[in-house]
């Protein structure tokens, strides 16, 4: 499929999600919408999972400070009678609180489709879609080398790890302050691996005639196909649809 | 290269980049990106995943350190390769995000590192070096912060404000700090030849 009309729907979905859609039935239906995507495109729930940890801690601090700050009618806790000067006022709205969930399933959403865009495209296309947006050969095709380097990159990691911890160093142990520190035994060798492969990496590099500034051609080219053309389609009838129902006020 | 071209090339930041400097920018994103999965780690286990205060203090590091030895562009680089690498392995449902806080403070401290350069031959550069992590700290973490906290969360302006003073403190020393360390380390390496 092509990059480029991955993007614009990850665009479309993150301009609904903030211009258009306030509610929770909104944002939660948008929201089903992109993990039926996921769940399609073989991502699996092992991803869905994985951020639903992260975004519990989220939601939770989300919906205390909304629920706080946001004000509404219906009160959920207020302080007791007997307080001095803040007697009955709410602590805690429902509005505040449900607000809050919005706030984390917009997050959460947009999350799931910019991953969903990134995922299901080879590098090679992704490469191919930046410049046809106009990006430089040069800096587009950084990111087929973020997937050449990262395995190599990490497997060293693992080395340094167990170097330095075979000579005792826990990275985890010590003050609040000092897990700072902790982490330069991990930053320096990292560091100064990368230094030194990046000297034979831009020599090959300059051998292929990286710097060159002539008009690049890929051996397998991606037209625009059927699924794209779908894509596309249900693309604009989203926008389309959710601009509707919000000039027929329905999207308040 | 002997060392003192590589000490030029630590107080010198340009704003043209050569195929290494892009090369490594690269790989110090990939690098960053491996280290943070350590501090993240920290993370959760003193803040249960509501702060990241040494993922920030990671990634704001190799962010100054990239400025510093290769520019607005090589920290573009590495900053855009740490948000890629977070959003393709999942890392953090704020991924997305990361590419355009990364892109923007970096490419403000990357400026900041060109314009602070100094005039005087001969200079060690220390101050600069200082000025830049701080620039860092204080400068760019309202980027983000702003943008996650105001606009994306929708908290109180104080809440805000009581997050930034959080960041900034727990940043001040460390980042500055650490990198000064780094570039040292690089400069007694001779990485740079």
């Amino acid at each position: 499929m092509d990059f480029r009309i991955k993007l614009l729907f990850a665009v479309v979905v993150l301009a609904l999600d903030y211009l258009l859609l306030r509610t929770l039935a909104t944002t939660a239906s948008m929201f089903l919408l992109i993990c039926a995507l996921v769940l399609s495109a073989g991502l699996g729930r092992d991803v869905l999972l994985r951020f639903a940890r992260f975004f519990a801690a989220i939601t939770l601090v989300s919906v205390l400070i909304q629920g706080v700050f946001h004000g509404g009618q219906t009160v959920l806790v207020r302080f007791p009678e007997g307080f001095p000067l803040v007697a009955g006022r709410s602590i805690l709205t429902l509005d505040g609180a449900l607000f809050g969930v919005v706030v984390s399933l917009r997050l959460l959403t947009i999350a799931l489709a910019f991953l969903l865009m990134v995922a299901t495209t080879p590098p090679t296309r992704i490469v191919q879609g930046l410049m046809k947006l106009g990006l430089p050969f040069k800096y587009a095709t950084l990111v087929t080398m973020i997937f050449r380097f990262y395995p190599v990159m990490a497997g060293e990691f693992v080395e340094i790890q167990q170097a330095q911890a075979s000579r005792g160093f826990e990275v985890e142990k010590g003050s609040f302050f000092r897990k700072f520190m902790n982490l330069i035994p991990l930053m320096i060798p990292s560091l100064l691996s990368a230094l030194r492969k990046s000297t034979v990496i831009a020599i090959a590099l300059e051998f292929r005639g990286y710097s060159l500034n002539t008009k690049r051609h890929f051996i397998h080219d991606a037209p625009v196909g059927r699924v794209d053309v779908l894509l596309l389609s249900f693309t604009i009838l989203l926008l389309a649809a959710c601009l509707a129902l919000r000039f027929a006020d329905y999207l308040v | 290269m002997s060392a003192s071209a590589a000490f030029d090339y630590i107080r010198k930041t340009t704003i043209r980049v050569s195929t290494r400097a892009i090369v490594a920018s690269l790989l110090l994103g990939i690098a960053s990106d491996l280290v943070g999965q350590i501090a993240e780690r920290t993370d959760t286990a003193f803040f249960a995943g509501s702060a990241v205060p040494f993922g920030y203090v990671n990634a704001s590091i190799w962010m100054t350190v990239t400025c510093i030895l290769f520019g607005p562009i090589g920290g573009i680089i590495e900053g855009l390769t740490q948000g890629t690498l977070s959003l393709l392995t999942a890392t953090s449902p704020l991924a997305a995000y990361f590419i355009l806080w990364n892109f923007i403070m970096a490419g403000m401290t990357g400026l900041f590192a060109v314009a602070t350069q100094p005039l005087r031959p001969g200079r060690s550069g220390l101050i600069r070096q200082i000025a830049v992590g701080e620039f860092m700290n204080f400068a760019t973490t309202p980027v983000w912060s702003v943008h996650l906290l105001y606009f994306l969360l929708g908290v109180p302006f104080y809440a805000w404000l009581s997050a930034y003073v959080f960041y900034v403190a727990i940043g001040a020393v460390p980042i500055p700090l650490l990198s000064i360390v780094i570039l040292r380390a690089v400069l007694k390496s001779r990485a740079l030849q």
